[in-house]
């Protein structure tokens, strides 16, 4: 399936005439990946941001000597924004190909030059909706465990290290751990 | 209020919150559509709890803001300094207010409702892409500044326990730490948008587009960043 026809059933494009979204493809590097195939590492610069345009990818985090899967990212998902604002950027995990997938590069020359196309404007109000979903899953969970460290009545009888294991636990969850 | 009086707070906020891709010119152009308001000192900008109807550009003066800890009394999570914006997350996610923001001595700012967030949002104009722009880095710094403190509590957590599972004796600081619960709090307001890192803001790199090449050039000036 061509990249227009691709872009064309995601619903973030539904009110995006065909010359903005055709405009848009034409500046924008595709890439595929075959199953296994590595899309970014753990700790190499971070330049652009990239749309998955169809197929799947799992996104691992390694700490400790230890690899974790931290979940997967599916068609329509934009991933790697931190190359998009972050000068000196690094990547903050590993992504590898688990079907065979293609992928739309983001440039911040990009986000700039194309202010005025509707395809543009679409693309980043579904990043900020998406970053805005990201944030207040990491803020629930957050302030969850800040409660539950919070509840003198309830944890005074816990030992120390039993309170803070379980603190540790629920933080090293928002890594995959 | 017009483009030219934003330019200056415009610029610096697209310094603090590192937006490589966007002008002060678009950016002041986005703000002149919000109205201008003003608080005197102590006054209420906006309380934890209530529904978020407009987001603030502080253009002048600080901001003191509070939320509520565990037992229900305010505490002080930050004072934030112009320029700087708040409430911007309510308006993003409808989302109640976070936290109580009063004003702490005069303070000016330019109120956007969320009819105008939203009609700024869906622009193709230079303007509506620097809002979106210095939206976008603002919520990312939030994130990236939420992650390097989880990780920094992660490490201090299992320092600790080590240094008990060895039975030394605790290294010797001249404060007591912060509390796990008080460092949770601090990373929550991060992730709100209350609180940030200025580290980075001395160095954004610039996207320059090759007007803005031509026009540097014509007038023998050195790249701003």
């Amino acid at each position: 399936m061509s990249i227009y026809k691709t872009l064309s059933k995601m619903h973030m494009f539904k009110e995006v005439s065909k010359e903005d979204l055709k405009d848009l493809i034409s500046q924008c590097e595709p890439s595929s990946y075959a199953m296994g195939a590595l899309v970014c590492q753990q700790g190499e610069a971070a330049t652009h941001a990239m749309l998955l345009l169809d197929g799947r990818l799992d996104v691992s985090v390694r700490a400790e000597n230890k690899t974790r899967s931290v979940g997967s990212i599916h068609p329509g998902e934009i991933f790697g924004e931190q190359g998009l604002f972050h000068n000196k950027g690094v990547r903050s995990a590993t992504v590898l190909a688990s079907k065979p997938s293609h992928c739309l590069k983001l440039t911040p020359k990009i986000m700039k030059t194309h202010s005025n196309n509707k395809a543009m404007v679409a693309l980043e109000r579904h990043l900020i909706a998406t970053m805005s979903r990201r944030i207040r899953s990491t803020n629930t969970q957050i302030q969850k465990a800040w409660k539950e460290e919070s509840k003198p009545n309830i944890t005074q009888n816990v030992p120390e290290k039993e309170k803070s294991s379980s603190l540790l636990g629920r933080l090293k969850s928002l890594f995959g751990g | 209020m017009n483009i030219d009086t934003l330019r200056p707070v415009a610029r610096t906020l697209l310094r603090t919150y590192e937006v490589r891709s966007a002008r002060s010119n678009d950016l002041a152009a986005a703000m002149v559509k919000g109205k201008l308001t003003s608080w005197s000192d102590g006054t209420t900008i906006c309380t934890e709890g209530d529904p978020s109807d407009d987001m603030y550009i502080i253009l002048k003066g600080n901001v003191q803001i509070l939320r509520n800890d565990a037992t229900g009394s305010p505490r002080e999570l930050a004072v934030l300094q112009a320029p700087t914006m708040i409430g911007q997350m309510g308006l993003v996610d409808g989302s109640l207010r976070s936290a109580t923001c009063m004003a702490q001595g005069k303070v000016g700012a330019i109120s956007i409702s969320l009819a105008t967030f939203q009609a700024i949002l869906k622009e193709a104009t230079k303007a509506g892409a620097a809002f979106r722009h210095l939206l976008l880095a603002s919520m990312n710094k939030q994130l990236f500044t939420a992650n390097e403190k989880i990780r920094k509590l992660i490490e201090d957590i299992e320092k600790e326990e080590n240094q008990k599972n060895s039975k030394k004796s605790s290294a010797k600081t001249k404060e007591p730490p912060q509390s796990s619960s008080d460092r949770l709090m601090e990373i929550a307001g991060v992730l709100d948008g209350w609180k940030m890192d200025a580290s980075g803001v001395d160095d954004v790199e610039f996207v320059e587009d090759d007007d803005m090449k031509r026009t540097r050039e014509a007038r023998g000036l050195k790249k701003r960043f």
